[in-house]
């Protein structure tokens, strides 16, 4: 039994630091929108209360934010307005991430995020902002003693002070290979014109269109094809560095049943999974990395952010040989198999998978052929292209079935392996449109939790499609 | 593989799906009404207001006059003690199996429009998704809630 307890006041900066963030752009457009030609003081009062409510209510959240914790539950009061008191037993909860922010390294302090699973609706969720290292571990070993004790599974040796191998780390080259080769980038150039289309009320435009027009027609469209590189290339570099930040001293280990990745620099994050709630492991080869024989692997957890990205999706290698890829799932988690022997779709969807991405390009290209004539001729090469990465990706779509284990794989650009296990296979589904029957194929689609999880192939051959389909049916009929 | 086994649903769903139809549609209408009227201020050509009456026109028809019948026939499901087998679509036909152990819970479902016709709808929700079998007749729905229910309790003590 802990003492109840406050967080560190470090907390508080955390915490309205990270309001503050969210909060800067649509306190710009207010500003801005608002003022009318001159500015004057009056257009601060709305930043101003924001801010001072913000830093307030940071201050009472922190007061009346309280923790403890005993052997079988955590317990944490919150809640400025509302009091909210939740206990969570601590044999329930199922992920931990430790992680060290900037502010958090500046009082030796870190952050710990906990997943438990709630009622049947939805996962709960705890952040404890800023708390010793050394309360952290407490806390860690109180968890698997808790869960130990559920289990009835009496360790003969004590857990902790083993020394457990890394089973992978990235070398500093490496770093610099998966945050240049990484799909990052497009990201950071979708968020930009996010960023740039909340300002369009006051960017004039209208006129900076007109402006580019008469400049196109002029000499002036060299400049803009440089402006706009420039822009994605910054872009592209700021991704670069977020990457490596992210990535750096990344280290995999085994500790029993979790699976520890501890990765980062300026900030320093830990993630543990425990095996039980792997929910099945997916291999991504983009097409650049995929020539140089690499690819990049990660774990699907039952639920929550644990590692910042999408729901569930947890990074175990951003960057790996392919050959390796296999002995590491190996020994992080060896109910998997990744030698699979993946069968190849039918002849027959060939074609369907080339008029596939036709579909959405011949009407634009026509279009720009026609009224960029005669140059605009050349764009018509997109549309073999495209029947070209159509064979590529009906090359390398194909599925494989164990009596354990189904492995689904798809894509081009970004190759994506799925392999789940039988048992968190939570629905089937095999589809069919009217097309499809006529050449008798099928679409076959599994999912896993969290929920909107799913791995699918299109154009699978009818029969085969039932024969996965059956598979999850004689579900008892092959245990036996 | 995607043949019609197992039991179809009420015939009275189609009823039920005509009258939602026929909401959609009057929802629709003062839509493109409300359209009209801005465009006829802008003295819009005329040609553009028989596009839009048109395109309500096969809105219509196809809500109320033809998907209804054919969804109905084309819905089936079959509850076994192992698994739930659903099966739907017009023009995409989906099969869709849920194992028994993978249940979590099951809802009846009733809107005033099933109620009216004495109908409800069962949903079944896994940890990845939920899946609903629309219109089945209300005694039936209530029996398979209560069936699947215990199946899955079954179900889940096998597994562990």
């Amino acid at each position: 039994m802990t003492p109840r307890r406050r967080l560190h006041p470090i907390a508080i900066i955390a915490g309205v630091g990270k309001e503050l963030k969210s909060m800067v752009v649509p306190l710009l457009v207010i500003m801005v929108a608002g003022s009318r030609n001159d500015f004057s003081w009056r257009d601060l009062i709305v930043p101003l209360v924001a801010v001072a409510y913000t830093m307030v209510m940071g201050i009472l959240s922190w007061i009346r934010f309280t923790y403890e914790w005993n052997e079988d539950n955590l317990l944490v009061e919150e809640g400025v307005f509302v009091r909210k008191r939740r206990s969570i037993p601590l044999e329930r909860i199922h992920g931990i991430s430790v992680t060290e922010g900037i502010w958090q390294r500046m009082a030796g302090v870190v952050q710990v995020h906990i997943e438990a699973a709630g009622d049947a609706l939805g996962e709960a969720e705890v952040t404890l902002r800023a708390i010793s290292r050394e309360e952290a571990r407490r806390l860690q070993r109180c968890v698997e003693q808790a869960k130990n004790k559920a289990e009835n599974a009496a360790h003969p040796e004590p857990l902790a002070n083993r020394p457990h191998p890394a089973l992978f780390t990235l070398s500093m080259k490496e770093v610099w290979v998966a945050s240049l080769t990484s799909g990052g980038a497009l990201g950071v150039v979708a968020a930009l014109c996010a960023f740039l289309s909340q300002f369009s009320d006051f960017i004039p435009y209208e006129a900076l269109v007109r402006d580019i027009q008469s400049t196109w027609n002029g000499h002036g469209r060299w400049y803009i094809g440089l402006f706009i590189l420039s822009i994605l290339l910054a872009a592209y570099g700021v991704a670069v560095v977020q990457n490596m930040i992210r990535y750096a001293s990344f280290v995999v280990r085994k500790q029993e049943d979790t699976i520890v990745i501890a990765r980062g620099w300026l900030e320093r994050k830990a993630v543990s999974v425990p095996v039980a709630r792997v929910q099945g492991v997916v291999i991504h080869e983009n097409w650049l990395r995929r020539f140089f024989g690499y690819a990049s692997v990660s774990i699907i957890h039952a639920g929550g952010r644990l590692d910042g990205g999408g729901a569930g999706d947890v990074v175990l290698c951003p960057l790996v040989e392919k050959r390796r890829v296999a002995s590491i799932i190996q020994a992080c988690l060896p109910e998997y198999d990744l030698d699979a022997h993946f069968h190849p779709l039918p002849k027959r969807a060939q074609r369907r998978y080339m008029l596939r991405p036709l579909v959405w390009l011949v009407i634009p290209t026509i279009l720009v052929a026609y009224m960029e004539r005669p140059w605009g001729m050349a764009a018509l090469f997109v549309l073999p292209l495209g029947a070209w990465i159509g064979t590529r990706r009906f090359r390398i779509a194909g599925w494989a079935l164990s009596s354990r284990q189904l492995a689904l794989r798809s894509g081009w650009f970004r190759q994506t392996t799925t392999y789940l296990l039988k048992r968190h296979v939570q629905s089937l589904e095999a589809s069919a449109t009217w097309w499809q029957r006529r050449k008798r194929l099928a679409t076959i689609s599994a999912s896993v939790m969290p929920i909107g999880t799913r791995a699918r192939v299109v154009d699978v051959d009818e029969e085969d499609a039932a024969s996965i389909y059956r598979w999850l049916q004689g579900e008892k009929g092959d245990q036996t | 593989m995607l043949h019609d086994s197992g039991k179809p649903i009420s015939i009275k769903a189609v009823t039920v799906w005509r009258l939602t139809g026929a909401l959609g549609a009057a929802a629709s209408g003062v839509v493109i009404g409300g359209v009209a009227f801005l465009i006829s201020r802008f003295h819009a050509p005329s040609w553009l207001f028989a596009v839009l009456a048109g395109a309500w026109v096969v809105e219509a028809i196809v809500w109320m006059v033809w998907l209804p019948p054919l969804r109905q026939r084309r819905w089936r499901y079959d509850i076994r003690e192992e698994e739930i087998d659903i099966q739907r679509g017009v023009w995409s036909i989906r099969r869709t199996l849920i194992p028994m152990a993978r249940v979590q819970y099951v809802d009846v479902r009733q809107g005033p429009l099933l109620k009216r016709y004495g109908l409800a709808s069962i949903a079944v929700f896994t940890a990845a998704a939920a899946h609903e079998i629309p219109a089945l007749p209300m005694e039936e729905a209530e029996r398979l809630c209560c069936l699947i229910a215990e199946w899955a309790k079954v179900a889940d003590e096998d597994d562990a």
